[in-house]
């Protein structure tokens, strides 16, 4: 299993998850022809599409995919705003496990400021992924988790010494309070966990004036000890067992 | 909570009476000790009307979302200051499910007239092209104003350089404390606001004078013979971060779920909707 991340962060999302022969598309910000480039232009074996919630960064390009017969799988919200003819909404609800190809998936509440899906996914060639984007706090707690595909937006250190120097509203900064994880919820789900199982943190949505890789990366791994990726459009991350 | 499904009126009900109860108890051991010209009847009864009109962030009634004993503690301090929230003298601010209780510079002004035989307090605002001379008494080294002349033309919101505040004591005796913009701005920045609340950029004279009576009363009131009545802090109201660290305390990272046994099968989609034409990232709003 490999997971391919096309792109990550406020400009447009979309992950791959391909395993030896099937993927599953997870978020639809970024165009159908980056992920057929990125698939070799194989695209027979994509099983389905996961869409967390309606902003545009992670379903702006939804109908290119529906359009070549992808299937995808989202909330009510993403149905009533993009549901037609030629971009069928397949509803899942949260808390329910579906098989898609032969990717479990359950979607589970996040937090943000529309209705949004977190999904737990788990395969053969990867164990159990959860993915989590666009939430200011995870919800739930998980067993036996292999990946953690999960934001770190900002860090509350980064925002506060910006207010200080008023490089960023009050405004602006409640919206992100309130939509977004930080890397000390972050760090906080990730704690609340048994991370005994755990083999990579992946750490993706980062924005971009308020949150720092390095930093990140190192204050993860000092906290879990556990490794941790920062995801970066393009790069290429082996899941499988070791 | 356990008390959910009491109403509004009856935790008021409840309540008062607690409070009153508990009240009359102490003063009748002579462990506490009420202003004579103060009724704690008649502020629990304001108390309750604010209350009762206060909402929180979710815009529940707080007598219904904060804890009972959040509410009586705020009650209770407020009675014991002898300060009452009719004459905005004390606010009480929902944080999370907790009730909590803060003196504002009114009340400053109360309980120094009362416990620090204060007369009264005036605050002066300096402008740019103020006549303003400050000079120390090498006597007592104490701060004076040996000087301070304005005009009309001086008075100027956006211009103001400092102020003082001189409190005037029943003995005849003054303190004058002065502060420059400066002092009364990283004082401000104390506060969740930091200086940028709509009551600081409206009245930014009046809010300067505030500060400046509260850092001079906080001396006149520390150091008279009831210090535990003062409190430094300015009135902050509870901010969408602390709503959203007691969201994040009290619902996160809560029950383990997991996959069910039997997958259950994708509903297929029946009813069509018409779609709006996507929007700009801008107008979507993230």
């Amino acid at each position: 299993m490999e997971l391919i991340v096309i792109g990550t962060g406020s400009k447009g999302n979309c992950y791959l998850l391909k395993s030896s022969n099937e993927c599953l598309i997870i978020e639809a910000g970024c165009k159908l022809i980056e992920v057929k480039k990125a698939l070799n232009f194989n695209i027979q074996n994509i099983q389905g599409m996961l869409v967390s919630h309606e902003h545009l960064d992670h379903a702006k390009y939804i109908s290119e995919f529906t359009k070549i017969g992808i299937k995808t799988y989202s909330n009510q919200s993403v149905f009533n705003k993009f549901n037609s003819l030629n971009t069928p909404i397949q509803v899942i609800k949260k808390n329910k496990t579906y098989q898609i190809g032969s990717f479990k998936v359950m979607p589970f509440e996040a937090k943000h400021d529309v209705e949004c899906y977190s999904f737990l996914i788990e395969h053969q060639e990867c164990g159990k992924i959860v993915f989590v984007t666009d939430s200011y706090y995870v919800k739930y707690r998980f067993n036996n988790v292999k990946h953690w595909i999960i934001e770190a937006n900002y860090s509350k250190k980064i925002i506060d010494k910006k207010i200080e120097e008023n490089g960023i509203n009050l405004f602006l900064k409640d919206r992100i309070l309130k939509s977004h994880l930080s890397l000390e919820n972050c760090i906080s789900a990730l704690k609340s966990n048994d991370l005994s199982n755990t083999e990579n943190i992946i750490l993706i949505h980062l924005s971009d004036s308020n949150s720092n890789e390095k930093e990140f990366k190192q204050e993860i791994e000092k906290q879990v000890q556990r490794n941790c990726i920062v995801a970066i459009n393009g790069i290429n991350i082996n899941l499988n067992h070791f | 909570m356990s008390e959910k499904n009491i109403t509004p009126e009856a935790v008021k009900k409840d309540i008062t009476v607690q409070v009153l109860d508990k009240i009359n108890l102490f003063k009748n051991s002579g462990e506490l000790t009420l202003p004579k010209d103060y009724s704690p009847e008649n502020a629990l009864k304001s108390a309750y009307l604010v209350l009762s009109e206060q909402k929180d962030k979710a815009g529940k009634s707080v007598l219904e979302s904060c804890t009972k004993p959040s509410i009586t503690n705020a009650l209770f301090s407020m009675v014991t200051w002898g300060l009452s929230p009719m004459k905005s003298q004390v606010y009480f601010i929902p944080y999370g499910d907790k009730l909590q209780i803060s003196k504002s510079y009114l009340g400053n002004i109360a309980i120094a007239k009362r416990t620090a035989g204060v007369k009264e307090v005036n605050a002066v605002l300096v402008y740019k092209n103020d006549l303003f001379n400050i000079g120390v008494n090498p006597k007592t080294g104490i701060f004076e104003v040996i000087e301070h002349s304005t005009s009309l033309e001086n008075i100027n919101d956006a211009e103001i350089i400092g102020g003082y505040a001189v409190v005037i004591f029943n003995d005849g005796s003054v303190k004058t404390e002065i502060m420059n913009i400066k002092q009364v701005e990283t004082s401000w920045n104390q506060g969740y606001a930091k200086g940028g609340s709509p009551a600081h950029k409206n009245f930014r004279g009046e809010m300067v004078k505030k500060t400046i009576i509260n850092r001079a009363l906080k001396t006149v009131i520390g150091s008279s013979d009831d210090s535990a009545l003062y409190d430094e802090q300015e009135v902050t109201y509870p901010t969408t971060e602390t709503n959203v660290e007691f969201e994040i305390n009290t619902k996160a990272n809560a029950e383990i779920i997991d996959f069910e046994e039997i997958p259950t099968p994708v509903e297929e989609v029946k009813e069509e909707k018409v779609v709006e034409e996507p929007k700009s990232f801008e107008e979507a709003g993230f």
